[in-house]
């Protein structure tokens, strides 16, 4: 064991004070200590056939949306309802968006008249895609350039030509878009259209 | 285990929660088989591989990508099982990658089938680029390009399969390209990591597991000492950092994470709620831990020596409140016997970051701190003076 005088040399030899954690006095033990990370890919795994009676089983299916607690008789019920419910479609025309938070700019900046109101009025009303970005911008065009040079992203961002004022016409965003024929709901309009042109490399 | 019908009433019991995780996973799998009739696909469960890996059961069949390329090219858009055949190129060969990679207007088509609405396509196109997240850095560069704005936006997606994927492509795109972890900072992912990692609310089931991948971006991110943070990035993770609890899922991280942003340093400016919650962890992690082999240890006390060492130099009385917190029925132990027991490890380089510790916790006039009785401490010897010359 160290004894105390040994540990009172040792310790005047060390500078007191705050370490950052960039300090090369901790890369051994960061080396040492913290586990490595290996890339992991993704693969698919065909099922056994024995797995099929799960079918047959009468479990019923519940949602797992936090703050949803519907149960289901049968698998195509639950994809209704989560297509429904979860996919985040606007009640007033139709459309689908990725996450709440889009979804709740879609209806203001589309469907509210007090926000077009005030977006007369010259108040900055258009939020940031980013929920967690607080900025504002007056207009959709300054949106999307604060999102491109803020935020690094695409300039054909395609859930944006699903918020601020609608510039084309639903014609035009209908033939933009392909859905593939053997996708659901291709009764429904709908609108993930990209710009045209928006297929280039740029 | 019987799942009893009768007992879908009951969701707060301990019982019933495995129940329902049992349910799940029995959801789960009839979902991806649904997907796998639907579309004629032959595959179903996830399993995370590496590399070049083969894995009992699969069989790999020879994918001419070129060919695939040129077809999805054309047509502007590929199906679930194109997108699943061009996964498992991927992940069989780097070749593969490289050749999709190098190809041009291919990336568009992918982005096509991620922003659908089918979900199984979706699905599909996220574990394309999952494997394609596992070439060089220029191929994560380019995932980064193509769909970085909407791997940040689906981590808020409410599709289990979706959101754990983007965590999966964004740790591998952080681990391999400099440049494409500043971009995903850009992007504002780091917020959206730190809510994933916190939300604690659900007991251990497997929403949960976000918590694992989120804290495995969040550490290459943090670690990673070319791309700092953006000052709205820490802000975040100081409003927020008390949210996580110490026994949650991941929360071995939790200390690495406040030691790498910083948030305990000379200028911070702790709540006393944010002070309280941060010595709990500390103390937590000090005292519960009684070996040195696991992971889950290692960090653990590792980083709550680091975090007190600083915490003690950056808070005024900091000490004091870390011996009163430790001497309370909650812990019922001194910080002596605590660095004691952490020198019984006999690891040589934690012991040195325990002589840093020391160094903070006896100050100059060492006879009159009544703090730490330095005659209880049992230091073993190693060559301090030549490990301390190498660090
Ligand atoms: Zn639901
Ligand atoms: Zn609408
Ligand atoms: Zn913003």
């Amino acid at each position: 064991m160290l004894s105390i005088a040994e540990l009172i040399e040792l310790l005047n030899n060390i500078p007191f004070g705050y370490k950052s954690p960039d300090d090369i006095c901790f890369s051994a033990a960061n080396e040492m200590y913290i586990p490595k990370y290996k890339k992991l890919g993704v693969i698919a795994v065909a099922n056994e056939p024995q797995e099929e009676p799960v079918a047959t089983n009468p479990i019923s299916f519940f949602c797992n949306i936090p703050g949803c607690t519907l149960d289901f008789e049968d698998i195509s019920s639950y994809q209704a309802h989560f297509k429904i419910v979860h996919r985040f479609i606007c009640s007033i025309c139709r459309r689908y968006l990725p996450t709440a938070y889009l979804l709740e700019l879609h209806i203001s900046e589309r469907h509210d008249s007090y926000f077009a109101i005030r977006v007369e009025r010259g108040e900055a009303m258009y939020s940031c895609f980013l929920q967690e970005c607080k900025q504002k911008m007056l207009t959709p065009q300054a949106r999307k350039e604060h999102c491109i040079n803020a935020h690094k992203f695409l300039a054909n961002y395609r859930f944006e030509q699903l918020c601020g004022r609608s510039s084309k016409t639903s014609s035009e965003m209908s033939e933009a878009m392909d859905i593939p024929l053997d996708s659901p709901n291709v009764n429904m309009e709908l609108s993930f259209g990209h710009a045209k042109g928006s297929d280039q490399t740029p | 285990m019987e799942v009893d019908s009768d007992s879908e009433q009951a969701t707060t019991s301990r019982s019933a929660v495995n129940a329902r995780t049992e349910r799940m996973r029995a959801r789960n799998r009839v979902v991806s088989q649904q997907y796998r009739v639907q579309h004629r696909a032959k595959t179903c469960d996830s399993v995370r591989v590496g590399l070049g890996e083969e894995i009992e059961n699969v069989k790999v069949v020879g994918t001419d990508v070129e060919s695939l390329i040129t077809r999805i090219k054309r047509r502007k858009h590929a199906s679930t099982d194109e997108l699943c055949k061009l996964a498992q190129a991927f992940q069989h060969n780097e070749a593969n990658i490289a050749i999709f990679g190098r190809a041009d207007g291919v990336f568009p088509v992918i982005v096509k089938e991620l922003t659908s609405i089918d979900t199984g396509n979706q699905i599909a196109a996220m574990e394309c680029l999952c494997n394609l997240s596992l070439g060089e850095a220029p191929v994560c560069e380019k995932i980064i390009k193509f769909a970085g704005s909407y791997l940040v936006t689906y981590l808020d997606n409410p599709n289990e399969n979706i959101k754990r994927l983007c965590l999966w492509i964004i740790s591998n795109i952080v681990f391999t390209s400099n440049e494409a972890t500043r971009r995903i900072i850009e992007m504002g992912a780091v917020p959206k990591l730190w809510n994933i990692y916190v939300d604690g609310e659900c007991v251990v089931n497997e929403l949960e597991n976000f918590a694992e991948d989120a804290a495995c971006c969040l550490q290459l991110i943090l670690l990673n000492k070319e791309q700092k943070l953006r000052c709205e990035d820490l802000l975040h993770i100081n409003e927020n950092m008390s949210k996580k609890h110490r026994a949650t899922a991941g929360a071995e991280y939790y200390l690495l994470f406040i030691f790498h942003s910083e948030i305990v340093n000379p200028n911070s400016d702790l709540s006393t709620e944010q002070r309280v919650n941060l010595l709990r962890f500390v103390c937590y992690n000090l005292c519960r831990y009684d070996e040195f082999e696991s992971i889950n240890s290692r960090l653990r006390v590792l980083y709550a020596v680091r975090i007190l060492s600083n915490y003690v130099v950056c808070v005024t009385d900091g000490l004091r409140e870390v011996i009163t917190l430790l001497k309370s029925p909650l812990f019922e132990t001194t910080l002596e016997k605590i660095v004691n027991k952490f020198f019984s490890f006999n690891e040589h380089l934690l012991s040195v970051e325990l002589i840093f510790l020391l160094r903070h916790l006896i100050h100059e006039k060492v006879e009159q701190s009544l703090l730490i009785k330095m005659y209880q401490l049992e230091i073993p010897i190693f060559n301090y003076v030549k490990l301390l010359r190498k660090s």
